[in-house]
Order: structure tokens, then C-alpha cells, then sequence
């Protein structure tokens, strides 16, 4: 029979054994949801392989040591499973590309990349329906204005100012009908002002300021 | 768009009239349209279209006609911004009933018409600006009742009447502008001590009177004022050292007096300091050295007087030092420069003695540099030689010595120079080609020697050149007349000689005046003279030319008023084609080998016999003309109006000078500016026979047009030649002098 003493010890072992097996890399403790887990990584990781510049290391913690709802400028759900709800990186002089995985964060409600040196086009999001809050002002994007954010169907605020986006409005431009609020000031858009954003049941602000639009299509 | 309140379109490419479908968006509150380029009217249904707009701004586009009185409506209307377009029709009464306005911009329109007293009602006005808006009006008391307005622009507007000290009731103003009206009276002391808040008062240009109220030290927060052209008067007071905000200051072209404050020392923030063109008197004080954020000094035309204090070299920011037109004296700080980059320093016209600052030019920064007319020595400061931001220098007029190559180097922005009038020593060096922008360059009077080289060729823009009184040797270079712009040109009295280069090709020069007198010049007339048409003044008196007098002088150089030749080797007859030339005034053919006759023809030298009305500066006691008169005249510069933060553009050219030197009435003169009076015919020792001719022979009063009455001519010498013959002279006769030594009789006949 064991004394008290070797009990304790046992269960100590026990317990020290199972915190091991659980502190251990990503995904392997707590196995049964890591599909969904893996997605928001792999997303994130397709996402720093797309920027070419971190001067100030902003994304220096994003390494696969670590879980992805600690890395810098990430905010999880604060229940399982632990999905991506916030990725918040302005004004870090951000250089690359933004990748179209980010769409795979299907728990994304606020993408801030705002103030950085963004590049390319803006990618088609596909899955990002739970969306609601897009600021990519104040970028180097460049480009047509993305005409396939009718996928973003919880899509509230959008922010495209300063940027170099050029051409017209798509014809069907697909803006979602949850929008309050758009912002495309200070690109080189021209062409006229499609009339679908009147059918916009919500929206409040139309921002469109130092560009070079000539009209609203009915009006021209 | 039915739900949209928010809506901002400003600087993109609207055009047509208003937008129909912005009339559609009912519930808009924010409505931004400025900066496109709409046209037509601003809809009279805008106000029932948009009843919720709270901001509208649709300045800076093309809306015409009048101020729809419908907008008075819009009972929930703050900012009503329509500045920038082509509106007309007045200020409308109405406005003065939205009384929830905050923010009113009309101006940039041709609104004309008067400030309706009625706006005054506007209490909630923050923001008004009615500025170049053709406005013809007084300014209506009844503005001051504006309590919250904290920026008012009535500026460049035909505004009218004074500044009424009712406005004092406008408790929070901060930026007040009145400038480039008709304003006159006085500054209402009041306004200074009931708006506390004041940080800008702008006042210039109008012509406000009477003195600047030491009241001006209550507004404690300002930060600029400016009080410029006006006809203000008295001193300036040392209350305006209370300031201590104030960052730029500009008294200037005012009639004010007395000494500059002491207490503008205790400006410490201040960057401007203007007061050009008054009648200040005192010295600098020393304190100046206390305002250690100043970049602009600019106190030209004035009184002052004194010794520059040392003070002044711990000016750390100092760019921009005017002085010139006053009466300072004494040495410039030595120090002056160090550890500054002066980009613009005039001291032109005062009294300075002893050596310029040799670090003067240390931050190699320098645009403007002048100093002439002052009573500099010894040498200039080595770093010019590096300024190659110089634009223009102007240093004539003094006793500066030293090596001119030292001096000066590769400066292509350099269009102005003069350096005449000094000890200048040396050669000119090769950089000068490479100042390629030189359209003035004035080296006369100093001790330059060695050759004009064949670089000075590609300075295409030069207009004037003045090289004369040096000790320049050599040839002029084949290449000279790539100088095409060349106007006034004068290297006489130096020691060039060989062939005058001929002009490559006979396109016209505008040359109007050739100067070069007291060489050895060489060869025949010169042929390039064929292609000047514009010329007025050719002097070649006193070289080695020989040969004819070319017939084509009559004819390729119409313009011609002097003509003058004498101390040479030319030969042949007189041209009588010298009639032809109808403004000659002087001709001075003395002292060569000139054989034949008179020509009769040169009786008709009409400018010699009667006014040309548009060539002559005529005064009505013509007939008493005393020679004593006929004085040496200097020209008289005009200062550049320099008002600016940034540099002021080049100024003018001067006029070029044109004179002459002749052997005028017995004694050797020159004459300058005024080649406008004289007239003249100088024949003397040549070889010349036969008779003076009949038509020369008659001079008599004030009978126009008759043939052979050189009625204005001045003076007459035919000496020492072998002419006979009788010159009758009948009175009044203009001029006073007569040489017939020896071989002419003369009668004088009443």
C-alpha cells in the first residue's frame, strides 16, 4: 500500500505529465478541433509569407511556437474553438501584399491594416462573411476597386482612402447591402458614381472626395 | 439615395449643373461638392429637396446667377460655404435671418454691392468670409453684435469709410482681415483691448491714418500684424515689444518716425521685421541681437543712421538683411555671416567705410548681393567666389581692391553684375562663360587687364556690357557678335585694338549703342554696323580706323542721333547719304583726313532744324538756354520695392545709358542722359574745301520748315579746314558757341 506521500508524488507526476503533453506544439493537445484551428493558421502564416518588409518587427512573434491567438495584432474568440475574430497591424510600415487567405478567417470581424505600405491589389475574400469592419486606408494598393465584396455579407465600415486604386466603379460593383459606411477618398477613380450604392438600404456616409469622378451615372 | 446622410464628392471632375441625383438624397445632412466643375444655378429647390442639410460647400466651381432666397429655409443650415464661383446678385438681406449659421464663405464671387447691416443678427457666427467679392460698401457697425465670430476676411474689396470701433463687440475674434481696401481714419484702439483672443490683424493696403495705438500690446496673443501701405504716421511704439507671440511684424511704406524700440528685443519668436520705406531715424538698437529667431530684417528706406551692432552677428537665423537707402556708417560687423546662410544682404547707398565681412557669404548661400554707393575698401569676400545661388551683385561705387578672379567664379544663375567704379585688379578668367545667364555686366572704371577671351562669346543674353576705363588689351574675339542680345556695349578707353570683329551672318542686332572711343582700334568702318538698325549712339572717336565712311550709313541705321568720329584715319568725303539720317544730332567728323566738300545736303538734317517732337526733352525756356546748364547727369537708381519672404525677382535693367564724350564748345564733356537736348556739327581739322554750303549758311530763328535753318543747332565748328564762305546769323539764335578759328568770317545780322 503507498503512503500518502508516494500518492501525492504520483499525482503530481500525473498531472505534470498531462500539462507536458498539453503545452505542447499547436494542435496536438486538444487534437480534436485543430482542422479549424489549422485553417486560421495556415491563413495567418499564407498572410506573413506575403509581406516583404516588417521593419519593426511586428510579426517577429508569429512563428508556429507559439499559438497564433498570442501573436501580435491577433484577437481570438474567447471560447473554443480559438478563431481569429480580430487582426489589428496599422501603422507598422507593413511592405508585401495582402494575401486572399485572410478570406479563410470565416470568424474575421475586423481586418485593420491601415497606415502601412501595402502593395497590389486588394484579393477577393471569400469566406470572410462575418466581416464587418475593413480599414486598408492609407496603402500603396493598387488597381480597380475589388468588385467581389459581396461575399462580405456582414460587411459595416470600409476604408480604401489613400490609396492608388484607379479606374471605375465596377458595373456591378456587389457592395453589400449591410454597408453604413464607404470610403474611397483620395484615389484616381474616375468614371461616373454607379446608382446600385443609392439601392444601398444602410448606407449613411458616401465618402469620395480627390478623385476623378465626373458623375453619378444617371446624371451623365 | 434614400438613406444617405453624409455625402462627399469635393475635387473630382462634376460638371453640368447640380447633380439630380444629390436632389434625390433626401435625407442628406452633409453635402460637400467643392471643388469641381459644376456650372449653372444653384437650384432654387434645393432647400425642399435637402431640407436636413446642416453643411453645404459648393465652393470653387462655376454656379452663376444669384443667391437662391430659398436657402433661407434651411432652418437646420450651419456652414453655407459658396465661395470660388461666379455668383452675383449681392450679399442677400435673408442671410442675416438663418440665425443658426456658424459658418458663411462667399467670398471669390463678383457679388459686388454692399454688407447688409442685417448680418450682424447672426449670433451663432463663427466664420465669415466675404474676401475679393467686388464688394462696394462701407463696413456696418452693426457687425460688432457678431460675438462669437472668431475670423472675419473682408479683404481686396472696394470697402470704404473707417474701421468702426463698434466692432469691438466682436469679443472672440482671432483672425481679422481688412487688407486691399479704401479704408481710412484711424485704428480704433478698442479693438486691441476687447479681443483678447487675437492672433492675426491684417490692415495693409488701405489708407488708414494716424498713429499705431500702444493699445496694440493688450492683444496679447498676436502673432501677426501687418499694417502695411498705408499713411500711418507718428512712432513706432514700445508697447509693440510686449508681444511676445508675435512672429512677424510689417510696418512698412508708412510715414512713420522716430527711432526703432529697444523693447522689439524682447520679440524672441519674431521671424519678420519689416519697415521699409518710412522716415525712421536712430540707429539699430543693440537688443536686435535678442530677437534669435529672426530671418528677415528688411528696413531699407529710411533715415537710420549709426553703426551696425555687433549684435547682429548672433542672429543665428538670419537669410535676409536689407539696409540699403540710409544713412549708416562705420565698419560692417566683421563677424557678419558666420554661421549663417545670408541669402539675401543690401547695404546700397549709405555711408559704410572699411572692409565688407570676409565670411559675409559663408553659407555659400547667397542670391542678392549689393553695396554699391557706399565707401567699402579693400577686398571682397572670397566665398562669392563659391555663391553659385548669385543672382544679382551689385557693388559699384566703392573702393573695393583685389583680384577679380578671386572673386568671382561660375555662377549660372548670375544675370546682374556690376562692379564699376572701383580698384578691381586681375584678368578675367574663363568661368565667366559658364555665367551664362549675364544680361548686365558693368566692369568700367577699375584696373582689369589681360584679354577679353573668346569664352565671353557664349554669354547669348548679355544685353549691356560695360567694360570701359580698364587696361583690357588685344583683340575682341572673332566670335563676338554670338553676343545677339548685345543693346549697349562700351569698352572704350582700355588699350584693345586689331579689326572690330565683323557679324557672321546679317541678321539684325539690336545693338543701340557702341562705344569705342580711346583704343587702338584698326581697319575700316566697321561692317557689322550695317546690321544694327536700332542704333542711336556710335562712337569710335580716338583709334586707327580708316577708310570711307560707308554710303549705307545713311540708310541701314536710321535711328541714328550721334555720330561721332573723330582722332581717326578715315578718308574720302563726307557721305551727303548723312542727310538721310533724320535724328542725327551730333556729328563729329573732326580730327581725320577728310577731303572734299561740304555736302549741301547736310542742311537737311532735319533734327538739327526742327523738334522731333517724340526724341526731345524740351523745356519752354529754350531760347534762354544757358550752356552752364548742360550738366553732367547722374542717373538716378531707383530701389527695388522689395516686399517678400521669398527673393524678389530680378529687377529691371537699368536704362541704359547712353553718352558721349565730345569735344563740346571748346572743352572735352561727357554727356549723359542728356543726348535728348543737343545738337551739334563738328567738322574741324580735316581736309575739307569749297564753300560752306548755302544751306548751312543761313541760321536763323523760329521760322519751321524752311530748307538750310538748322534753327536748333547748338554748336558749329568747321575749324581748321580750308572752307570759305559767310554764315549769316540772325536772332534769336539757340545756340551759343561758334568755332571759325582763322579761315571763317561770320556776320551777325539783325
Amino acid at each position: 500500500m503507498s503512503s500518502p506521500k508516494q500518492s501525492a508524488k504520483l499525482a503530481m507526476l500525473l498531472l505534470v505529465a498531462l500539462l507536458l503533453l498539453c503545452n505542447s506544439t499547436v494542435g496536438n493537445v486538444c487534437c480534436s478541433r485543430n482542422q479549424e484551428n489549422s485553417v486560421d493558421l495556415h491563413a495567418l502564416l499564407d498572410f506573413q509569407r506575403g509581406i516583404t518588409k516588417d521593419p519593426q518587427g511586428a510579426l517577429s512573434n508569429w512563428s508556429t511556437t507559439t499559438h497564433f491567438c498570442r501573436w501580435n495584432g491577433i484577437a481570438c474568440t474567447t471560447t473554443r474553438p480559438f478563431r481569429v475574430e480580430q487582426l489589428n497591424l496599422p501603422g507598422l510600415n507593413l511592405q508585401g501584399k495582402i494575401t486572399s487567405s485572410l478570406g479563410n478567417l470565416t470568424f474575421l470581424y475586423l481586418l485593420d491594416l491601415s497606415y502601412n505600405s501595402f502593395a497590389g491589389t486588394f484579393p477577393i475574400l471569400n469566406h470572410a462573411q462575418q466581416l464587418q469592419y475593413l480599414f486598408v486606408n492609407n496603402n500603396s494598393l493598387t488597381g480597380i476597386i475589388p468588385d467581389a465584396l459581396s461575399n462580405c455579407s456582414s460587411l459595416l465600415s470600409m476604408d480604401f482612402s489613400l490609396n492608388l486604386l484607379v479606374g471605375a466603379f465596377p458595373p456591378k460593383i456587389g457592395f453589400p447591402p449591410s454597408l453604413i459606411y464607404i470610403n474611397f477618398e483620395s484615389n484616381q477613380l474616375d468614371g461616373s458614381i454607379p446608382n446600385e450604392i443609392g439601392q444601398l438600404q444602410n448606407l449613411e456616409s458616401l465618402v469620395l472626395g480627390d478623385n476623378r469622378l465626373s458623375g453619378f451615372r444617371s446624371d451623365v | 439615395m434614400p438613406t444617405i446622410t453624409f455625402l462627399s464628392l469635393y475635387l473630382n471632375s462634376l460638371d453640368g449643373s447640380f447633380p439630380d441625383f444629390v436632389l434625390k438624397s433626401g435625407n442628406i445632412t452633409y453635402l460637400d461638392l467643392s471643388q469641381n466643375l459644376q456650372s449653372g444655378t444653384i437650384p432654387d429647390s434645393l432647400p425642399e429637396k435637402l431640407p436636413n442639410l446642416m453643411y453645404l460647400n459648393l465652393s470653387t466651381n462655376g454656379f452663376s446667377g444669384q443667391i437662391p432666397a430659398s436657402l433661407s429655409k434651411l432652418r437646420k443650415l450651419q456652414d453655407l460655404r459658396i465661395a470660388s464661383n461666379n455668383l452675383t446678385g449681392g450679399i442677400p438681406d435673408f442671410l442675416g435671418s438663418m440665425s443658426q449659421l456658424r459658418a458663411l464663405e462667399l467670398g471669390g464671387n463678383t457679388l459686388g454691392g454692399q454688407i447688409p447691416p442685417a448680418l450682424g443678427r447672426l449670433q451663432m457666427l463663427q466664420y465669415l468670409d466675404v474676401k475679393n467679392a467686388g464688394l462696394v460698401s462701407t463696413i456696418p457697425p452693426q457687425l460688432g453684435n457678431l460675438g462669437n465670430l472668431s475670423f472675419a476676411d473682408l479683404s481686396l474689396n472696394k470697402l470704404t469709410g473707417i474701421l468702426p470701433p463698434a466692432l469691438a463687440g466682436m469679443r472672440k475674434m482671432r483672425e481679422f482681415g481688412i487688407s486691399y481696401n479704401l479704408l481710412i481714419g484711424g485704428i480704433p484702439h478698442v479693438l486691441f483691448t476687447s479681443w483678447p483672443e487675437l492672433m492675426a490683424f491684417e490692415a495693409q493696403e488701405n489708407s488708414l491714418s494716424g498713429k499705431i495705438p500702444p493699445e496694440v500690446s493688450k492683444a496679447t496673443k498676436l502673432v501677426i500684424l501687418y499694417l502695411f501701405s498705408n499713411n500711418l504716421t507718428g512712432f513706432i511704439p514700445a508697447e509693440l515689444g510686449e508681444l511676445v507671440s508675435l512672429k512677424q511684424l510689417d510696418l512698412s511704406v508708412n510715414w512713420l518716425t522716430g527711432q526703432i524700440p529697444n523693447s522689439l528685443g524682447k520679440l524672441t519668436e519674431l521671424t519678420r521685421l519689416a519697415l521699409f520705406f518710412n522716415e525712421l531715424t536712430g540707429p539699430i538698437p543693440t537688443e536686435i541681437g535678442d530677437m534669435t529667431a529672426l530671418q528677415i530684417l528688411d528696413i531699407n528706406n529710411n533715415c537710420l543712421e549709426g553703426e551696425l551692432p555687433t549684435t547682429i552677428t548672433s542672429l543665428r537665423n538670419l537669410q535676409y538683411l536689407s539696409l540699403y537707402n540710409n544713412n549708416f556708417s562705420g565698419t560692417v560687423p566683421p563677424d557678419l555671416g558666420k554661421g549663417l546662410s545670408l541669402i539675401d544682404v543690401s547695404f546700397a547707398n549709405n555711408s559704410f567705410s572699411g572692409m565688407l565681412p570676409q565670411s559675409l557669404c559663408n553659407g555659400l548661400a547667397l542670391q542678392n548681393f549689393t553695396a554699391d554707393h557706399n565707401n567699402f575698401s579693400g577686398t571682397l569676400p572670397p566665398c562669392l567666389k563659391n555663391c553659385v545661388e548669385l543672382y544679382r551683385v551689385r557693388l559699384e561705387g566703392n573702393h573695393f581692391s583685389g583680384d577679380i578672379s578671386e572673386v568671382f567664379g561660375v555662377h549660372p544663375i548670375l544675370h546682374f553684375l556690376d562692379v564699376s567704379g572701383n580698384q578691381l585688379t586681375g584678368k578675367l578668367s574663363s568661368d565667366w562663360s559658364q555665367c551664362v545667364n549675364l544680361t548686365y555686366l558693368s566692369m568700367n572704371n577699375n584696373h582689369i587687364s589681360g584679354n577679353v577671351h573668346a569664352t565671353f562669346c557664349g554669354l547669348t543674353y548679355l544685353q549691356s556690357l560695360d567694360l570701359s576705363n580698364n587696361q583690357f588689351t588685344g583683340e575682341l574675339p572673332g566670335c563676338w557678335w554670338k553676343l545677339k542680345a548685345l543693346v549697349f556695349m562700351d569698352v572704350s578707353n582700355n588699350s584693345l585694338s586689331g579689326n572690330f570683329p565683323t557679324s557672321p551672318t546679317s541678321l539684325d542686332l539690336p545693338l543701340q549703342s557702341l562705344h569705342l572711343a580711346n583704343n587702338t582700334f584698326a581697319g575700316v568702318f566697321p561692317s557689322v554696323i550695317e546690321t544694327c538698325r536700332m542704333l542711336i549712339t556710335l562712337d569710335l572717336g580716338n583709334n586707327m580706323f580708316l577708310g570711307d565712311i560707308p554710303s549705307w550709313i545713311g540708310t541701314s541705321v536710321p535711328l541714328l542721333r550721334v555720330l561721332s568720329l573723330p582722332s581717326n584715319n578715315f578718308s574720302g568725303t563726307i557721305p551727303s547719304e548723312l542727310s538721310l539720317l533724320s535724328n542725327l544730332q551730333v556729328l563729329d567728323m573732326s580730327k581725320n583726313r577728310f577731303t572734299g566738300f561740304i555736302p549741301g545736303t547736310l542742311g537737311n538734317l532735319s533734327s538739327m532744324k526742327q523738334q522731333n517732337n517724340n526724341s526731345r526733352i524740351e523745356s519752354s525756356e529754350t531760347h534762354s538756354r544757358d550752356p552752364s546748364q548742360l550738366k553732367l547727369v547722374q542717373l538716378n537708381r531707383i530701389s527695388t520695392f522689395s516686399r517678400r519672404t521669398m527673393p524678389s525677382p530680378p529687377s529691371p535693367v537699368d536704362v541704359y545709358r547712353d553718352r558721349v564724350n565730345i569735344f563740346w564748345k571748346g572743352r572735352e564733356q561727357m554727356f549723359q542722359k542728356t543726348i535728348e537736348l543737343m545738337t551739334g556739327l563738328d567738322l574741324s581739322s580735316n581736309l575739307l574745301t569749297g564753300d560752306i554750303p548755302e544751306e548751312l549758311s543761313y541760321l536763323q530763328g523760329s521760322i519751321p520748315g524752311r530748307i538750310g535753318n538748322l534753327e536748333l543747332l547748338e554748336f558749329l565748328d568747321l575749324s581748321w579746314n580750308e572752307i570759305t564762305g559767310t554764315l549769316f546769323f540772325l536772332k534769336p539764335w539757340r545756340f551759343s558757341f561758334c568755332n571759325f578759328v582763322d579761315h571763317v568770317a561770320f556776320k551777325i545780322m539783325q
